[in-house]
Parts: structure tokens; C-alpha cells; sequence
């Protein structure tokens, strides 16, 4: 049985000799985490899961480039966010699409500290997308890597190329911003 | 009249189950993130993709091993 990559020691050189079985485990470990990723940032499953398949095919080729100065989880988020960054980017700029104005949230009044109750769980997954749609893309990553237990205040800031402390005083603003859009949801 | 009482439980009956229903299915997240959490844990990569993957990276061809002396200077 292989020894899972969580556990393995990061290569200091690159390495050309993985095993498909070695890429499995990565897939198992963290394949859920980069599906929800593409999922809620993309809002359309048939995208997310071309992204997921893209994402990974693209680690496969690049695998002998990574020099353990991340984490896999984290090397595997970076590929994820530039891969559904260009594909939204492309949308985007074919629909004139731009989402609304940072300074909307600001001036938000939901009181983010309130708790959120769901009655149907079925439903959930629709109304997480429609409150995530309603953000800037900005605040829909921050709360989306925040979410994942595994990613540090500093990992997500180099994930998202801002210091720690960017991180955490505009992760307010977007907890303030979910709040509202959530609420209208119901 | 006996009949009524007997539908009136049923009825009861089905009103306490759905009541019971949407108790158990009620769930209350204090943060954004433990609401994201739960999605994420009820949200599984669909089956299509690792099938997919695994065609599509049995198509890349292995990359050659290391020359000596790239062995030589690991």
C-alpha cells in the first residue's frame, strides 16, 4: 500500500519517477476540495467538473516541478485558482459580464454574527450559489479558501497574492456580504 | 365515528412525521465557514472525472529518466 502523500516528505528536487498509483492518492486526498473550489466559483457543475479534470491533468504534466515550498493541498488550489480565473475571465469578456461594486458590501446591514438556519439541506447548495454569485469574485475565493480547515490565514494570502492581514479585514467585509446576499435567498 | 377518529390520528400521525422531518433536517451554522463546511461535506467529486482523468493521463507519454550524470548530482 502506498504511503499517503500527506505523510510523504515534500521532494527538495524535482521528480520525474510518480507512479500512477501516487497520483491517485493525491486525487482521493484532495480532489473533493478542488471540485467544491471550481464548483461554488464557476456556479455550474459541467464547468467544475471539466476544471477538476483540467486541473489535475495539468498536475500530472507539472508534477515533476513541484519543489515543496507549499503544500500539495495548496500547490493544487494555485493551479485551480488561475485555471478558473482564465475560464471566467474568457466568459466574462464574451458577455460583458462585471460584478457589483465592492463599496455595495461596505455598506452592508446583515449582521454577519447572526446564525444562518437552514431547514431543507437539499436546498442548501442552491442557495449557497446564488448568495456566492451575488459577491465579487474577490470575496467568493477569500471565503472559499477560508472555509477549508486545512489552509492557514498566510496560505490563503499567498493564494490570493495579499498579506494575512489584507486577508483577514477583507474577509469581513465578505462575511458581511454573504450575510445580506444569504438572507435574500430565503 | 369511529372511522373519523381513526383518519383524524392518521392525519396526527403524518402531521407529527413531517414535524419530525424538518426537525431533523433543520440545521442552524453560527459562521460562513461552518455553513461552507457542511456544503463542501455534502458536495462529493462526481465519479465522471477520476474515469476521465485516468484516460487522459494514460495518454501523456512517462518522461524519460535521468541522464548519469543528473543521477550523479541528486
Amino acid at each position: 500500500m502506498n504511503e499517503p502523500l500527506a505523510d510523504r516528505e515534500c521532494p527538495d528536487q524535482p521528480q520525474s519517477d510518480w507512479t500512477p498509483s501516487e497520483f491517485a492518492d493525491l486525487y482521493a486526498e484532495h480532489s473533493r476540495a478542488i471540485f467544491y473550489l471550481a464548483l461554488r466559483f464557476l456556479g455550474d457543475p459541467q464547468k467544475a467538473e471539466d476544471a477538476t479534470h483540467d486541473v489535475y491533468l495539468k498536475a500530472f504534466r507539472k508534477m515533476d516541478q513541484f519543489r515543496g515550498e507549499a503544500s500539495w493541498r495548496t500547490w493544487l488550489y494555485r493551479i485551480a485558482i488561475n485555471h478558473c480565473r482564465n475560464l471566467q475571465q474568457s466568459w466574462n469578456e464574451r458577455h460583458m459580464f462585471s460584478n457589483a461594486d465592492e463599496a455595495i458590501w461596505e455598506n452592508a446591514v446583515a449582521q454577519s454574527d447572526s446564525p444562518f438556519r437552514i431547514l431543507e439541506t437539499k436546498e442548501l447548495g442552491e442557495r449557497i450559489q446564488k448568495a456566492l454569485d451575488a459577491l465579487p469574485d474577490e470575496y467568493r475565493l477569500l471565503l472559499l479558501l477560508i472555509a477549508d480547515e486545512q489552509l492557514s490565514y498566510e496560505e490563503v494570502g499567498t493564494l490570493t497574492e495579499q498579506s494575512a492581514d489584507a486577508v483577514r479585514g477583507k474577509l469581513h467585509r465578505a462575511r458581511k456580504a454573504f450575510a445580506t446576499t444569504f438572507k435574500k435567498t430565503e | 365515528m369511529k372511522q373519523e377518529n381513526k383518519f383524524k390520528s392518521e392525519q396526527q400521525q403524518e402531521v407529527a412525521a413531517q414535524q419530525q422531518s424538518t426537525q431533523n433536517t433543520a440545521q442552524e451554522f453560527r459562521t460562513v465557514e461552518e455553513l461552507l463546511r457542511f456544503d463542501a461535506a455534502h458536495t462529493p467529486t462526481p465519479p465522471a472525472v477520476a474515469e476521465r482523468l485516468q484516460k487522459s493521463s494514460a495518454q501523456i507519454p512517462k518522461p524519460p529518466p535521468p541522464s548519469w550524470w543528473q543521477r550523479l548530482f541528486k
